[in-house]
Order: C-alpha cells, then sequence, then structure tokens
C-alpha cells in the first residue's frame, strides 16, 4: 500500500509541474469566465434571457456540457496517452519499474493520477461557473442550480469521464509512441460520437454516447431504474477496460 | 553463504530469433561481478528480466530469496538498478527526480539527496532541469538515483556511458569501496572487459545469448591470462559445444 501512495503522489506531482498540464488548467479556467462575462453581456444587452431566468440551467450546467463533450475528453486521451506510451517512448518508465513496486500499483496508480486530474478539472470549471453565475447575476432564475445540486451532476459526470479515461488507458497499452496513441483515441472519440447520426438504434450500446448521464440527475423526480441500468452499464466499461489494460501492461516490457 | 541473487535457466526468445537461452547465475553477498560479451550478446535482455523490465518465456529469478515474478517489490526492495540508458525526467530538476524515486524508501534518513548528488558530483546543479544536462551529467544522476536507497545490490548495465575518463576512474573507486566497506553486491554489464577487470572479483561471459563462461576473475583467467584472453579461449570451448563454469 505504501509503494501504491508513494507512486499516487510521483504521477500527480509529474502532472501538475508539466507546463502543458498547468495550460490546460488556466485554460479550462479561462472558458467559464469568458462564457459568463459573454452570456452575462448578452442577457443585459438585448434583454433576452440566454441563461437563467427562462434560459439554459444555468452556466454550471452548459459549461459541463461543453466540458464532458468538448475538453475533458481530448485532455484525459493527451495525458493518458503521455502517461503510458509517452513514458515508454521516452523510457522514464523503467524508473519505476525498477522500484519496489509491483506492476499492478504502478498502473493503479496511475490510474489514479488521471481520475485526480479529471476530478481537478470538474471541480475547477464547477467553482468558476458558480462565481461567474453569481458575479454575472445569471444565478437567480428559475431554472439555475442550486450550488449543491450542480456540484452532485459534476460528481455524476465524474463517472462516465473517468470510464473514458480507463478505455483510453487499454488503448495505449498498444502504442510505443503517444502521438500515435494519441490521434487513435480521438478518432475512436469522433467516430463514436457520429455513430449515433448513422446508427441510432446502436448508441444505446455506446459508451461514449452515455456521458451525459448526469442530465437524469437534473429531473425532479431521477428515474432509478434507467439510472441504476446507465450506472451499470458504464461501471461494466469501466471494469473491462481496466481489467484488460492491466492485463497487457503487465505482459509488456520496456 | 546465502546468494543474493539466483537466475535459473533463463530463457528469452525474441522474433527472429535473438534472446538469451539456458542461463543460470549465482551471485553471494558482496561479489563484484562483471557481465561481458560483445553486443548482442544478451547482457542487456538478462538485466532487464533480472530487474522486471521484461519477463523471461522460461526460468526463475530470486532476489534476496524473493521470487521476481511472485513478489516483485520485496525482492526489488533491497536492489537499484540502472539499464540501458540513464533516463530522468527532463523537465524536472535533479533533486526532484531523486525526491521521486525517494518516497518508495520510507526509512530513508533525510539529507540522502543531498548527500548522493554530493557524491556524484552534481550538488552544484541540483536545481537544474534534467533537460539541460550534458550525458554524462544524466549518467551520474542515474548513479546517484541507484545509490539513494543504499541498496546491498546494485545492477549496471554500461554505467561507464558518458562519462569521461576522470568519471570512469571515480566510478571504479565508487564502486570498489562501496563493494569493500559497505558489502555491496553488484552485477555491471559492460563490453569494456579492461575496464571492469579492475573492479571485478567474478565474471560471466556471454556470447549469442549463452554463458560461456563463469566464476571468478582467479579462476577464470588462471592466474595468468587476461580476462580477454579467458573471454577469447571461452568462445573457442564454445565453438566446440563446451562452457567454462566455475562453481
Amino acid at each position: 500500500m505504501h509503494s501504491y501512495t508513494a507512486n499516487v503522489r510521483n504521477e500527480i506531482e509529474k502532472l501538475f509541474v508539466q507546463r502543458k498540464i498547468l495550460l490546460l488548467l488556466v485554460l479550462t479556467g479561462i472558458v467559464p469566465v469568458l462564457a459568463g462575462f459573454l452570456l452575462g453581456s448578452l442577457n443585459n444587452g438585448t434583454g433576452i434571457s440566454f441563461i437563467g431566468s427562462g434560459g439554459a440551467a444555468g452556466l454550471p450546467l452548459l459549461m459541463l456540457d461543453a466540458l464532458t463533450v468538448l475538453w475533458l475528453p481530448p485532455v484525459l486521451f493527451l495525458v493518458v496517452a503521455e502517461m503510458f506510451a509517452g513514458e515508454k517512448a521516452s523510457r522514464t518508465m523503467k524508473n519505476v519499474l525498477t522500484r519496489p513496486i509491483a506492476r499492478s500499483a504502478v498502473y493503479a496508480s496511475k490510474v489514479t493520477a488521471v481520475a485526480v486530474l479529471c476530478l481537478t478539472l470538474l471541480g475547477e470549471t464547477w467553482l468558476i461557473s458558480l462565481l461567474m453565475e453569481f458575479v454575472m447575476g445569471l444565478g437567480s432564475g428559475s431554472s439555475a442550480l442550486g450550488a449543491v445540486q450542480s456540484l452532485g451532476i459534476y460528481l455524476a459526470a465524474f463517472v462516465p469521464m473517468v470510464a473514458l479515461a480507463l478505455i483510453a488507458v487499454f488503448v495505449v497499452q498498444w502504442f510505443g509512441s503517444s502521438t500515435g496513441a494519441f490521434l487513435l483515441l480521438l478518432f475512436i472519440y469522433l467516430g463514436a460520437k457520429l455513430q449515433p447520426f448513422f446508427f441510432p438504434a446502436a448508441s444505446t450500446w455506446n459508451i461514449f454516447d452515455q456521458t451525459d448521464w448526469y442530465r437524469l440527475w437534473l429531473a425532479t423526480a431521477p428515474p432509478i431504474n434507467q439510472l441504476v441500468i446507465l450506472f451499470m452499464f458504464i461501471l461494466a466499461h469501466g471494469i473491462m477496460s481496466y481489467a484488460a489494460g492491466l492485463y497487457r501492461f503487465e505482459k509488456q516490457s520496456f | 553463504m546465502e546468494p543474493v541473487m539466483e537466475i535459473r535457466q533463463v530463457t528469452k526468445r525474441y522474433p527472429g530469433g535473438r534472446g538469451i537461452a539456458d542461463i543460470s547465475l549465482s551471485v553471494n553477498k558482496g561479489e563484484v561481478w562483471g557481465l561481458f560479451g560483445p553486443n548482442g550478446a544478451g547482457k542487456t535482455t538478462l538485466l532487464k528480466i533480472l530487474t522486471g523490465l521484461s519477463l523471461p518465456d522460461a526460468g526463475r529469478v530470486s532476489l534476496f530469496g524473493h521470487d521476481i515474478a511472485q513478489q516483485f517489490a520485496a525482492a526489488m526492495s533491497k536492489v537499484s538498478c540502472l539499464i540501458e540508458t540513464a533516463d530522468a525526467y527532463g523537465y524536472m530538476s535533479a533533486s526532484r527526480n531523486l525526491k521521486l524515486a525517494a518516497r518508495f524508501y520510507p526509512a530513508l534518513p533525510k539529507g540522502r539527496i543531498d548527500e548522493v548528488l554530493e557524491l556524484v558530483g552534481l550538488a552544484e546543479y541540483r536545481e537544474e532541469k534534467v533537460s539541460r544536462y550534458s550525458l554524462g551529467m544524466k549518467q551520474r544522476l542515474a548513479i546517484a538515483a541507484a545509490l539513494l536507497a543504499k541498496p546491498e545490490l546494485i545492477i549496471l548495465d554500461e554505467p561507464t556511458n558518458g562519462l569521461d575518463i576522470e568519471g570512469i576512474v571515480w566510478l571504479r573507486g565508487l564502486i570498489a569501496r562501496l563493494a569493500k566497506e559497505e558489502g555491496t553486491t553488484f552485477l555491471i554489464s559492460s563490453h569494456g572487459i579492461h575496464e571492469m577487470e579492475q573492479v571485478c572479483t567474478h565474471a560471466c561471459m556471454m556470447s549469442a545469448g549463452s554463458v560461456i563462461g563463469q566464476g571468478s576473475l582467479a579462476q577464470l583467467t588462471g592466474g595468468g591470462m587476461t580476462l580477454e584472453a579467458a573471454y577469447l579461449s571461452a568462445i573457442q570451448h564454445q565453438e566446440k559445444g563446451a562452457s567454462i563454469v566455475h562453481a
């Protein structure tokens, strides 16, 4: 257990000292600020309620929709590709593999670090969106979510995002360079996102199309059956991807 | 004497036929073993298997009585290594790189990072990013990382790569001192026979993926030959289908 926690700390430290990760954090924070100013001025300038009362259900939810579709998946793919295939290519993976730590613990600690980054980006967006909503006076509308409910929605969004990260972890095990791994992940994601337009009947089986399951929690009385089924579906994908990725990681030569 | 490292009939074949076959070796505490052989002899393949970076097709390896396939973390608790190339995280400083490594050893005394950086001559550049280091400095940092936890067994693959003459002499002195004063065991791979002959107490000679001779330097050289001559003699033996093994 000690070696696992030691490597979780190492992986998190490695992530957060990299300039590109700091830049991603800054960009993630800037978007809700800009969106808050833009929507606030549109609300005030035109008299039409784009957000808040009568408009979309608050800035945090609007930002979450954008985050989980456009921003977070590619960011997670990039980080996962760097963390596994990138470290294999730069031969720095052996720095940890030759320390007193089992490979399964190395794998688990890397996945944990990715989950921490995911949670950080979600938390950052939630907090800044909420502050912007308050500052710009967008949160007083009847449709705007309260702080507690929006936090719950963000935590619900964390579940499918981690499942996507685990699928990415599984895919990158076949790559010796982060660029190839990242590009393939982007293609898979793009294809999976476009799939419902061409084969709508199959979209219920498409994990990439279920990433907005947090929206089910928005209902006054959330549909429990549907929530449980979808949660198990996402969880199953996560578990299968984790196990398959671990198997491949343990068999690799570095 | 309890061996610190036991390799039993280890085989690893790569597509195309390269690899190692049926390697067995036993290393006791305080011995300094040189692993000699030309490029492609299988030295790095063997060292990667010993350190868990690669899995063997057959055979088993135990370090300090722990099978690396079953109890890897326990087996590596007293082992450090430098395999193939010195690759630290370039976007971090030397001290931060060592801090990451130090987290795996909770009993490590405070100040040990400064101590090893001083030892390898990098104390002055401790906060400089490793990406700005020269090849020799990176090699010294990798040696510092190997020494950090005061391991009882150190496995070094071509440790003099990138070091200047002064560095090579310093490393030889360091190995001899650690073996003598602290009883540290070494397994050092090199294709420079002369260089390692001065520091090793034992040698394992490899060619084309097989061990062609092993034992103490005195046994292998017969008291009169150089290690180079012993190696050439072992090659001739191998061509006749035999290997020189001194138990």
